[in-house]
């Protein structure tokens, strides 16, 4: 995930100068991770690697699962990119079928 | 209902009870399904290019992350292999049988037994229709025979899902262990194995 880096020093007192580039990393768009459904792995497979790899409620759980099976994909967390990646890698290693995005804001 | 059964002998052991002969028989097959694994189909189905149209990323990812997933899988279907191993012997037996294995091996079991359900139901093109409208009449049409066998496994990992979603209590034990002169299966299983969890 993007840090905000070192506030540089500023002739102004009371004044932190950030880079404009390291704002913009800051500020950077998020990340969704994707879930898609299929037809192969169980709903009460789904639920509980939720709740695993997110730290879900059986509820909130439940919820993506849903969707994923009535919808057809849902988007099961957002923020950085780094961490997005590191999701998609651990539900892929459930065998679910997971893609990140960058978020539609 | 099916007698099958997940159970902690104690703080070391798991115990599968209640494995008729077809469920046995599944089990069996599973190593020989997870042979498929690196099919092309297969693969295709496990490993999606995580960012569409970014593929420098895409390519970095089948080299560093697929290599690592596909070892884990390897490496769960070797632990239930060896756990599997004993109902070799009960090949054509009737009476239900008994499996213990280290309790460290259940994640294994959980990855090998759904990537198993995953090769049957991909390599015979099983749709959500094909659970509702599929019979078991024809043991030679291709998809009423893939659709047997990932039924017998649904059971199997459902009984698993179970068995991991109690908290210790729940699971109770299983004090029917039949001991046996053979030791039980090494824990041979990798770290790694638990690398979902948090």
């Amino acid at each position: 995930m993007a840090g905000v880096g070192n506030p540089t020093e500023t002739t102004r007192p009371g004044v932190i100068d950030i880079p404009e580039s390291e704002t913009e990393d800051a500020l950077e768009t998020p990340w969704n991770v994707i879930v898609h459904n299929d037809p192969i792995n169980l709903m009460s497979y789904v639920t509980m690697v939720f709740q695993r790899v997110f730290g879900y409620s059986q509820e909130r759980a439940q919820m993506h699962m849903l969707e994923v099976h009535f919808k057809g994909r849902s988007i099961v967390w957002s923020g950085g990119r780094e961490r997005a990646e590191m999701y998609a890698h651990q539900l892929q290693s459930y065998q679910l079928m997971a893609m990140i995005e960058k978020a539609e804001l | 209902m099916s007698p099958l059964r997940f159970t902690r002998v104690d703080d070391d052991r798991v115990s599968l009870s209640g494995i008729d002969a077809v469920t046995a028989a599944c089990l069996r097959e599973v190593p020989k399904i997870l042979e498929r694994a690196k099919d092309a189909p297969i693969r295709e189905r496990l490993f999606l290019d995580p960012v569409r149209g970014d593929d420098r990323f895409n390519e970095d990812w089948r080299e560093t992350i697929v290599p690592e997933i596909e070892h884990l899988f390897a490496s769960a279907g070797e632990t239930l292999a060896k756990d599997i191993a004993p109902l070799a012997k009960f090949r054509g037996a009737l009476s239900f049988r008994q499996l213990v294995f280290p309790s460290s091996h259940v994640e294994a079991w959980l990855r090998a037994l759904n990537l198993a359900r995953i090769i049957l139901g991909t390599t015979a093109k099983v749709t959500e229709e094909d659970y509702r409208t599929v019979e078991f009449a024809d043991p030679k049409d291709k998809k009423q025979r893939a659709m047997f066998r990932l039924h017998y496994l649904t059971n199997t990992v459902g009984y698993l899902i179970d068995f991991l979603s109690q908290g210790p209590e729940e699971a109770g034990t299983d004090e029917s262990v039949e001991e046996t002169d053979e030791p039980p299966p090494s824990d041979t299983s990798e770290k790694d194995d638990r690398g979902g969890e948090i």
